[in-house]
């Protein structure tokens, strides 16, 4: 089995679900289920990214060992490059849970009229 | 809804049957679409694997630096300029957000475990499947021959 919170994420996610996210406001009760859970996931990965991310930025800005990296310090500029790719998934955390969040809305709406 | 980095695109092909079915691999169980996702995952799982290997060594080296740097000498700093109350406070806040990062640094390495596994696994997949269909293709060329 996988152990990683990414990858129990990752069982969670699924190409046709979060297709429909975005182009459909019709939801069946399974997509609702789906929704809440998959919220649940990233909306708890994004805090651990984010906190993890600003933990490191800080340290990284507070320390005069790291400073940005020129073109030929290879390390440093692995470093940073590392923490682009995590500010862009964690971009894109945001727009998927704001998506979630809009299917949850849906259904909730739906449910009381 | 379009992901652009290779984690979210990577987490969009697997699914918890998909994993299973890799993991307990089995010839008369594969499905001709998990064939397809699987050279899919292997597609961005090769490179992901090899640029997560290259920033990992570094980033284990200046968390190094920073620890040593954290300790020494902004200790020294605070500990001059500003007290012994806010040095406290800067060491309890510097403990914090060192754990905090060196447990994303932890996280990430439980996830290049599984990220190796899952290589492994798909590796052994797409042989198996590339079997089953050649075998396949060699009874339909038998059933085509006795027609």
């Amino acid at each position: 089995m996988f152990e990683s919170d990414l990858f129990r994420f990752a069982e969670l996610m699924d190409s046709s679900f979060i297709n429909r996210l975005s182009t459909s406001d019709s939801f069946t009760p399974e997509d609702m289920k789906k929704a809440n859970l998959l919220e649940q996931h990233a909306s708890t990965l994004l805090e651990v990214k984010t906190e993890a991310l600003h933990s490191l930025s800080r340290n990284m800005a507070d320390s005069t060992v790291i400073e940005e990296p020129t073109a030929n310090d290879s390390d440093r500029m692995n470093v940073w490059t590392m923490v682009g790719d995590e500010l862009k998934a964690i971009r894109e955390l945001q727009y998927l849970i704001k998506r979630l969040n809009h299917c949850l809305a849906k259904g909730t709406t739906g449910g009381d009229e | 809804m379009k992901f652009s980095t290779d984690y979210m695109k990577l987490a969009m092909l697997l699914d918890s049957g998909l994993l299973e079915r890799i993991e307990t691999v089995q010839s008369n169980e594969l499905l001709k679409d998990d064939m397809n996702k699987a050279k899919r995952i292997k597609a961005i799982l090769d490179p992901m694997l090899e640029s997560r290997g290259e920033w990992r060594a570094p980033l284990i080296r200046l968390m190094n630096q920073v620890v040593q740097f954290s300790t020494g000498i902004r200790g020294a700093v605070f500990t001059r300029l500003l007290g012994y109350r806010m040095n406290e406070a800067a060491h309890a806040q510097n403990k914090i957000d060192r754990l905090t990062a060196l447990g994303m640094l932890s996280s990430e390495l439980d996830f290049d475990c599984d990220l190796k596994k899952l290589q492994g696994h798909i590796n052994s997949f797409i042989l198996e499947a590339e079997k089953v269909a050649a075998s396949n293709s060699i009874l339909k060329d038998m059933a085509g021959g006795g027609e």
